[in-house]
């Protein structure tokens, strides 16, 4: 059940209807139920497994927050790690390699399609998140307070279940243990995030990748600048698609008085890579920085600057792998922890040289760099494999003019005007949401917007949002 | 208060920082600070190791919430170590 469908609007309203007409007491029970129906809807079995895991953390973290004796603490800790990593490592890795070397050997399942592995959904933003919470109990900087129920109900909670936002145990788990109080601003805001959310997928996102998937399919005869527009049109792509589902996510908990973690800050805006990763998927950011980065420089300090460089490419190396175990996501990994080292290295000569330009003059030069090489980092992270991001980089790099209105080399016509429109209605919207999200008597109207953007302009395929992959 | 520790941990902050007119509270976070970030805050940590010839422990480091306690933990390690820190 995507979180763009009409099915899991319906849904949506639905649980929304029964949570406010409930007495108090039961919407804990009834939110429970929801998530228990919402991942269900999408496999029984692993929503098993699942349950498994929330018993096994549950049991960790209320040991944690109760034990006093360090040394079983340790070991506590230690097993709840390598439980979570394990279970992680079982089904998202070593069952993809299983499924491909099957598929390899010519098992193809009931028929003649290859049945792909299927992982377990939300499985890696679950295992981050109990990953953090178990950490946490450790640390002693958390301590679980709520039953099993509210805890099951923090792994399982449907709005974030899917792609995040990646959740922290002592922000989510109070709002959910309460049972969720929505306000009429609640509503309001929950409603115009949704609709903000959909417009993003279905009239920027989908728009964009039709373009998009076109030229990265297509292994020869394109020109330089579809090369490029390929390029720039990717990162948008993943921009509005990923964040489109971000809003839907921290609408629907707002709609049921419950706010998330928010996961973007403008990264559009950023004038530095370091500074695109505190504004881009935030959750996952911090959680690295939390619970990897600080951790590993902290105990490698010894070697200064190097240790810096080294912590940066290492932690950015692991985040490219967490995406899926691709040599593709490996290189656009190491390639920003690289960008940040550099950043580092130079920042006081940075600072020194460009002091005396004119402080708008070096924000755009920023700005301009930054998204310039998220967008040449995104061809990594878009394309099925090496050979098809060579392919799309030395067709951008070597210049040949052709191809700019037609896509494909049989010459297949598109016309980049449906795109440029789409990119033009985003940015107007966007502007609406940005100059009324103060005022929530404008929601009916901006829906209104929305609806009918998505109406004439829309694009409703059946492109699944692309962090549900993850 | 220790101003001679004070004093040379202001000056700590004020190199790694860049920022000559820093001043620091006992209540002074990293959010308050522009400029200290995760990075910062760990060489920040190194030079005050080498500064005060203390080493802190990894949950130490992690436990910290602001200079204050900081400073807090450079006096009892230094008051703890047989020589008395630097």
């Amino acid at each position: 059940m995507g979180l763009d469908s009409a099915i899991y609007l319906l849904f949506l309203g639905f649980v929304a209807v029964v949570h406010t007409w409930i007495p108090g007491r039961w919407r804990v029970t009834a939110l429970l139920g929801a998530s228990l129906i919402f991942y269900a809807a999408s496999s029984i079995n692993y929503l098993i497994l699942l349950l498994g895991l929330c018993s096994f953390n549950y049991g960790a973290v209320s040991y944690l927050s109760r034990i006093l004796d360090q040394r079983r603490r340790t070991c506590i800790f230690a097993g709840a790690v390598m439980a979570n990593l394990t279970a992680l490592i079982a089904f998202k890795y070593a069952g993809a390699f299983i499924g491909e070397g099957l598929a390899r050997f010519g098992w193809h399942g009931q028929g003649t399609e290859v049945i792909p592995w299927v992982i377990p959904l939300g499985l890696s933003y679950f295992t981050l998140q109990m990953l953090a919470c178990v950490t946490d109990a450790y640390r002693r900087t958390w301590k679980l307070d709520q039953g099993f129920t509210q805890f099951v109900l923090f792994g399982l909670f449907f709005p974030q279940i899917s792609s995040g936002p990646i959740p922290r145990a002592e922000r989510l788990l109070p709002q959910l243990a309460s049972g969720g109080c929505p306000t009429a601003e609640d509503r309001l805001a929950g409603l115009r995030l949704i609709a903000y959310g959909l417009f993003k997928k279905y009239v920027v996102a989908n728009r964009l990748n039709e373009y998009v998937s076109i030229i990265f399919t297509v292994p020869s005869g394109i020109g330089t600048l579809p090369a490029l527009l390929a390029c720039g049109f990717n990162a948008l792509q993943l921009y509005a698609d990923f964040s489109g589902y971000v809003d839907i996510a921290i609408g629907s908990a707002r709609l049921l008085g419950i706010r998330l973690n928010p996961n973007f800050d403008r990264p559009l805006s950023s004038t530095s890579v370091t500074e695109l990763w505190r504004r881009w998927h935030m959750t996952l950011s911090f959680w690295l920085r939390d619970y990897l980065y600080m951790p590993l420089l902290i105990r490698i300090r010894i070697f200064g600057k190097l240790g810096v460089v080294l912590t940066l490419v290492i932690t950015f190396a692991i985040c490219g792998i967490w995406h899926a175990a691709t040599w593709t996501y490996l290189l656009f990994g190491i390639s920003q922890g690289l960008a940040m080292s550099v950043e580092f290295l130079t920042k006081s000569w940075r600072a020194k040289r460009l002091k005396r330009l004119p402080k708008r003059l070096v924000a755009w030069a920023g700005n301009i760099y930054t998204l310039g090489f998220f967008a040449l980092a995104q061809v990594l992270f878009r394309a099925a494999n090496l050979s098809q991001a060579r392919g799309i980089y030395s067709r951008m790099f070597h210049l040949q003019m052709s191809g700019m209105f037609t896509a494909s080399p049989e010459g297949k016509p598109y016309f980049l005007a449906l795109d440029c429109a789409a990119i033009g209605v985003g940015i107007g919207v966007a502007f609406f949401y940005h100059r009324t999200s103060d005022r929530p008597t404008s929601t009916p109207w901006f829906v209104l917007l929305c609806a009918l953007s998505i109406l004439f302009f829309g694009h409703l395929g059946s492109a699944h949002f692309i962090y549900a992959a993850f | 208060m220790n101003d001679n520790l004070w004093n040379d941990l202001t000056a700590t902050f004020r190199d790694l920082l860049d920022n000559d007119s820093l001043t620091l509270t006992e209540a002074t976070t990293a959010k308050d600070v522009e400029g200290w970030d995760s990075i910062t805050h760990v060489l920040i940590i190194v030079a005050v190791e080498k500064k005060f010839r203390v080493k802190f422990t990894a949950g130490e480091i992690q436990q910290l919430q602001n200079v204050g306690e900081l400073a807090a933990l450079i006096r009892s390690k230094q008051a703890s170590s047989p020589s008395g820190g630097g």
